[in-house]
């Protein structure tokens, strides 16, 4: 992914070019996706959350300053929602979690994961998470995820190889191996 | 276990729904000015682009020859080898360049034509019906237990798989011809490249003559790792029209692992094709992936996947995958023992099974042990 390009479209989009909005969903629906995943932990909200990051942020690109990587943006606009998701949903179970941990924790579900989603979503932090979703499930190469995380190539391996481990380890405990 | 596997076997559940991103397209008014057209049995959505409609008409026969392009190194060492002509077939395969000509040819065959894939289309099922004909004649002959198929559509999708199977397991389908460019004509890139290769009816094609830069981009270091970017930039002459095209590749190893990734794209009037392929080495497992995916106006009109995986010089397996917009995957898996051919639909864990062997120069096919049909091997 070409973060260049992609800011390029974001102003074509905001020019009228309605097209560029293809390229711009092909690039960042994954890291958007999984950002809201991790917080919610349910593929039918995290569906839902990610509609209405794209209605959200479709509606105000004029404050997205370019050149500041598009796909974090989205991905934060993302994270807000899928955090207010879990609260509203916290409160309409009279439970009164202020912590984003027990937010996570703690949030309803509606479709089940494979319970190594579910692993990954409580043992990884939200970087190796979101790394390890997007070189293994969703097929990105590391230089790709390397853009759109902003980080260094060696980061994103590095990180992707600890949580790997993470993973394993908490997998051989637990007996799913 | 592995944990990657784990993952990317969990994929199907987790990734979102594609029509998420045409319900956000609804919601915010964004239309497509589409219709559809179906051809070959490959559905397009394409405005007014002749070329386009048979690009996606063609898809389905390139993939069938595209499948000679799997068989590329375990390890996928690369080599800047320009000057590197023969005959390419199964594990011959070693130059970056050598994969680039291969992709331009799989972008080169989509773009030749309608009139191939409907001639190709045609053949098929007038190989279908003579099966037809034939297995009934033989079954009479030969007292075959089991029901035979007398269904032409699947005898003829049939014999297309085992094209493609055979493609992979004879090779020697491409020729490809390389080297610094003498010519005058395309006097900025300094490298030329000719593809020829065999269709489905034995016929010899010229795929192109490629144009092309190839820049070496940088190289980055990390411990015991590295990764290493290449860029190719050029231009395809095909039929006496010019195709722009563009690639990368980069090389990453890791201790004692590799991983090669490719990819190209061809532009055409409204839209382009990426051919994309990695080559994956990892604790004595090779990964091969290949695919060619269509676009048009910026949406994906179908995509087709090709897995190689090999364990440790033990048995292999070939998935193939097909994908077009607004329908669900199609997944073919492929076994070779001992020359003896099995398709399995759904995937490797799939309940439609079909044996195939070479009978009398003719493809025969079983499933659960009965004859089902015969097919005209060419």
């Amino acid at each position: 992914m070409n973060s260049a390009k992609l800011d390029k479209k974001v102003a074509e989009y905001m020019a009228g070019d309605r097209r560029a909005f293809d390229y711009i969903y092909e690039c960042t629906n994954r890291a958007v996706y999984f950002s809201a995943l991790y917080i919610v932990c349910d593929k039918a909200y995290a569906e839902d959350i990610m509609q209405e990051t794209y209605m959200r942020a479709l509606g105000a690109l004029e404050s997205y300053s370019r050149g500041t990587n598009f796909t974090a943006w989205l991905a934060r606009i993302a994270k807000n929602l899928a955090l207010n998701h879990v609260k509203k949903g916290a409160r309409e179970t009279a439970s009164d979690f202020t912590d984003e941990a027990e937010i996570r924790r703690y949030g309803t579900k509606e479709t089940e994961l494979p319970f190594i989603f579910d692993v990954a979503a409580k043992v990884l932090d939200e970087q190796q998470y979101e790394i390890v979703m997007l070189c293994h499930v969703a097929g990105y190469k590391r230089r790709e995820v390397a853009g759109m995380l902003s980080l260094p190539i060696g980061t994103v391996t590095w990180k992707n190889n600890e949580a790997l481990k993470k993973l394993k380890e908490v997998l051989k405990k637990e007996g799913g191996l | 276990m592995n944990i990657k596997k784990l993952l990317k076997s969990g994929a199907k559940d987790v990734l979102p729904d594609e029509k998420i991103k045409e319900d956000i397209k609804q919601r915010v008014g964004i239309e497509g000015d589409e219709r559809e057209a179906e051809l070959g049995g490959i559905k397009a959505k394409i405005k007014n682009n002749k070329k386009l409609v048979a690009a996606a008409a063609c898809v389905l026969a390139a993939a069938i020859i595209v499948c000679a392009f799997i068989p590329l190194m375990p390890g996928g060492n690369s080599s800047t080898n320009p000057n590197n002509p023969g005959n390419i077939g199964f594990g011959e395969l070693s130059s970056a360049e050598e994969v680039y000509g291969f992709s331009a040819a799989t972008a080169g065959m989509v773009i030749s034509g309608m009139d191939d894939a409907v001639a190709a289309a045609a053949n098929a099922v007038t190989r279908a019906k003579t099966a037809v004909a034939t297995g009934k004649s033989e079954k009479s002959a030969n007292k075959t237990d089991g029901g035979q198929i007398d269904d032409e559509q699947t005898i003829a999708k049939l014999n297309d798989y085992m094209e493609l199977v055979e493609g992979l397991i004879s090779g020697n389908n491409f020729t490809v011809e390389g080297g610094k460019n003498p010519q005058e004509k395309y006097s900025q890139y300094e490298y030329v490249m000719r593809v020829s290769y065999t269709d489905m009816l034995g016929q010899q094609r010229d795929s192109g003559t490629i144009y092309y830069n190839r820049t070496h981009e940088s190289t980055e270091r990390d411990d015991d790792e590295s990764e290493t970017t290449y860029s190719l930039e050029g231009v395809m002459v095909l039929g006496g029209e010019e195709y722009r095209l563009s690639g990368t590749h980069v090389s990453e190893s890791e201790e004692g692992d590799s991983e090669n990734e490719y990819e190209m794209f061809v532009y055409l009037d409204d839209g382009y094709i990426l051919v994309e392929q990695s080559v994956e080495s990892e604790e004595g497992e090779n990964e091969i992936e290949y695919s060619y995916t269509l676009f048009s106006k910026g949406v994906q009109v179908s995509r087709t996947t090709f897995e190689y995986e090999q364990e440790n010089g033990g048995e292999t397996e070939l998935i193939m995958t097909v994908k077009e917009s607004g329908k669900q995957p199609e997944i073919f898996a492929f076994e070779n023992e001992d020359g003896e051919i099995t398709i399995h639909l759904g995937g490797a864990a799939g309940d439609v099974v079909y044996n195939v062997k070479i009978i009398g120069g003719q493809y025969v096919y079983f499933r659960g042990g009965r004859e089902t049909g015969r097919g005209d091997r060419d």
